[in-house]
């Protein structure tokens, strides 16, 4: 059955190849089934990997390989292996696709018949590369599968291509998890380098005999890559204003599975990490940071994608700092429930929102009760379970088993243990502020309803699995190698108190609205919450002054002469005041006496020649240029010429 | 196969080749072109096909369908370029493509 594994992503991408690349003009319907149903496939196919993985098969990780490419000695192998952690991921992954995409199949069936194919198109690619990274046993799948993500994340942010916004906003993560991208490159390179294997079990098995002073920068690289790709602090700016995207893209891409990505990646690498404590212990404060912050961000915003766009920032911060700890189970436990309870807030959030016109303020979801009360409810639902309130959510089940596993971690546990509880207040304030207000009475707009199988049925069983995984957690955390941890009664205590004291906070500030508009006063000119623009600031616009100075006014820098800066008058200055005229005209002799011999600096000059005579050589070098196929292919045939006898000679013998 | 077989093949296929890359530098005609191309790469061909022969190796014969399938890729690619550029240039002569001019 391990055999079936390489087949799962292959109907997404078959789904991807159909709609990209067929050039057949198709009908609506067909788009629509196509792509909805080859996302539903790796689902169906997942289901039997995963039962007989929980029959047994796991326990030897059987890696089923792909393809052997044979390079002198090495032999880079892609494989995909059957353990654990990649059937809970991809079981998680396929299931939560497929029910976006039947939603999807609803949400989006108004759109143009091209820009439907395009969206089904990269949706499928990307469910392609997402099975392609948590199944991955090796670097060079995962890193495939990981730019693939990547890639579609950004033409599905930018899928409404005629905003510049939405273009922006692609571009912006584009960018921004690219500078992470380039590190976790970097990173997996050197433990390439370092252990000789491109597959994960080789790689981790070689750990123990990298040395510390190798180990650090490798796992500190691997760790901002997935820093990068999960949206945490220092990489956080990206994930709020990805929401430009369709809200299906926002539930799968933005919430459930691509920001995930990061946590998969550091829960395959935990042995790598448990060998650098150090870099753990950032890990962990950076993941906890981003868990408070984005939970307090979260309180402060009026747009409710934003909202879960910043939860889903904070939540990852908890698997983040689970994963510092040294708790992986814990932590795909929590992804695993996170995935299902944050894509079921955004499908009824989307669902509420078409209800208001399209409008996605939280202000304007005010009486969704009444308009859409299935909406509502199972909106409240993953809210409670996002909140994490106590015995009836999975939510709490996952999330107290992450804060057992920092409670117990040691010294620092406690401390570390007292913020992450501050932070779920907060969590379970900023999610049932939403609930709260979307109760109350509001204008009765008549809108006509979404109806329909394809509308309700992934709701409602997103909504199921949202407060039944809660009993399969402990059973999710022993299958993944790790053990439940066992509370003291008091910490479990004040753990179920704190989503309650939460939920009673949102009760007050719904009631005094007022009290948010003053501390959203308070924090606008806190840096913290600015580091957007202060990003802008800093990298952008000096990168472009730099190469504006590169380039000078019209690119002609490099040969553009010497200016002289305009005399300074300083006698003038001190016009008056003797001991100050006598300093100045001993300095100007000076300067008369050494700088001037100095003046034209003859190395400045000298260098100045050289690139003065650059530009003449460009003058005589460019009428070669001709731009002629033939002549190109002249000059193209020489150099290589030129190689060959390069080669031919240093191989001498 | 001997080994003087296996020079005279070598000759051959650099001859091949060379007559290939001279119509690729001679010719104007973009269609031509393409067909010298095509010459060009039959020579790295035959003597992929060769050196596998000589050695008793299939890996010969396994870069040669290699190499007739990345043929085939680029003439797919070169005809719809050859194409687009009859229709904006109104021409077949390949210095008509001159953008690159310096």
């Amino acid at each position: 059955m391990a055999s079936l594994l390489p087949f799962v992503p292959v109907s997404a991408l078959l789904g991807f190849v159909l709609l990209a690349l067929v050039p057949l003009r198709l009908r609506r319907g067909v788009v629509i089934g196509v792509g909805v149903g080859a996302a539903i496939v790796p689902a169906l196919l997942m289901l039997p990997v995963g039962i007989v993985c929980v029959g047994g098969a796991c326990e030897t990780g059987a890696v089923v390989t792909i393809l052997t490419i044979h390079v002198g000695q090495l032999a880079a192998q892609i494989a995909m292996s059957l353990d654990p952690l990649s059937v809970v991921a991809g079981i998680t992954v396929a299931v939560v696709g497929a029910l976006v995409m039947i939603y999807a199949g609803a949400y989006m069936s108004e759109e143009p018949v091209g820009d439907l194919r395009r969206f089904f198109a990269y949706m499928n690619l990307f469910l392609a590369g997402m099975l392609a990274v948590v199944l991955a046993a090796d670097v060079l799948l995962l890193f495939l599968g990981w730019e693939t993500i990547g890639l579609c994340s950004f033409f599905l942010i930018a899928y409404y291509t005629k905003r510049p916004k939405a273009v922006a906003a692609g571009t912006k993560a584009l960018v921004t998890t690219r500078v992470a991208d380039t590190m976790l490159l970097a990173g997996l390179m050197l433990l390439f380098l370092a252990t000789g294997t491109t597959r994960f079990d080789g790689m981790l098995a070689g750990v123990g005999s990298i040395d510390a002073w190798h180990l650090a920068p490798i796992a500190g690289l691997i760790a901002i890559g997935a820093l990068g790709k999960s949206a945490q602090i220092p990489f956080h700016t990206w994930l709020p204003s990805a929401m430009a995207g369709p809200t299906p893209v926002s539930a799968l891409l933005h919430s459930a599975t691509m920001v995930a990505a990061g946590v998969i990646l550091l829960v395959r690498l935990a042995p790598l990490f448990a060998a650098v404590p150090e870099i753990s212990a950032c890990v962990a404060v950076l993941g906890l940071a981003t868990a408070m912050l984005a939970a307090l961000a979260a309180l402060l915003q009026t747009d409710v994608k934003k909202l879960l766009a910043f939860s889903t920032m904070s939540q990852i911060g908890f698997m983040v700092l689970a994963l510092g700890i040294g708790a992986p189970a814990a932590a795909l436990a929590h992804f695993a429930i996170h995935a299902v309870f944050k894509s079921l807030l955004f499908l009824s959030a989307g669902i509420m929102s078409h209800g208001a016109h399209g409008d996605t303020g939280i202000e304007a979801l005010r009486g969704s009760r009444r308009r859409q009360p299935l909406a509502f409810w199972t909106f409240a639902i993953g809210a409670a379970a996002l909140a994490g309130l106590p015995l009836v959510t999975a939510g709490w089940y996952s999330k107290e088993a992450m804060l057992g596993a920092v409670l117990s971690s040691g010294l620092w546990g406690v401390p570390l243990w007292a913020l992450a509880v501050a932070a779920v207040v907060l969590t379970g304030t900023y999610s049932f502020r939403v609930v709260f207000v979307a109760a109350g009475r509001g204008p009765d707009k008549s809108i006509a309803p979404w109806e329909g199988l394809a509308v309700w049925a992934p709701l409602v069983a997103l909504a199921v699995l949202a407060v039944l995984s809660g009993f399969l957690v402990d059973a999710l955390i022993r299958f993944d190698g790790g053990t439940p941890s066992e509370l003291p009664w008091i910490a479990t205590l004040l753990g179920a108190a704190a989503p309650l004291a939460g939920v009673a906070l949102a009760r007050h500030l719904v009631v005094y609205p007022q009290l948010l508009d003053q501390l959203r006063a308070k924090l606008r000119h806190r840096k913290v919450f600015r580091i957007d623009s202060l990003y802008y600031f800093i990298l952008v616009r000096g990168f472009r002054k730099l190469s504006q100075v590169m380039a000078g006014p019209g690119g002609e820098q490099a040969i553009a002469p010497v200016l002289e800066a305009p005399p300074i008058d300083v006698v003038k200055l001190v016009a008056g005041d003797p001991i100050g005229r006598a300093l100045v005209a001993s300095a100007t002799r000076l300067v008369k006496a050494v700088v001037a011999a100095f003046d034209p600096d003859r190395i400045d000059l000298l260098w100045m020649r050289f690139a003065r005579a650059l530009g003449r050589a460009w003058e005589h070098v460019h009428r070669i240029q001709t731009g002629r196929v033939r002549d190109q292919s002249l000059g193209l045939a020489l150099g290589f010429a030129g190689l060959l006898l390069f080669a031919w000679g240093t191989s001498w013998r | 196969m001997t080994g003087t077989a296996l020079t005279g093949m070598m000759i051959v296929a650099a001859g091949l080749f060379a007559t290939g890359v001279f119509g690729v530098l001679a010719r104007r005609g973009i269609l031509f072109q393409l067909i010298a191309l095509e010459v060009a790469l039959s020579g790295p061909a035959l003597a992929f096909i060769a050196a596998g022969a000589y050695h008793g190796d299939a890996e010969g014969q396994g870069m040669f369908v290699l190499v007739l399938t990345l043929a085939a890729a680029e003439v797919a690619v070169g005809l719809a370029l050859f194409l687009r550029i009859r229709r904006s240039k109104g021409s077949d002569d390949s210095d008509a493509v001159s953008g690159l001019k310096g």
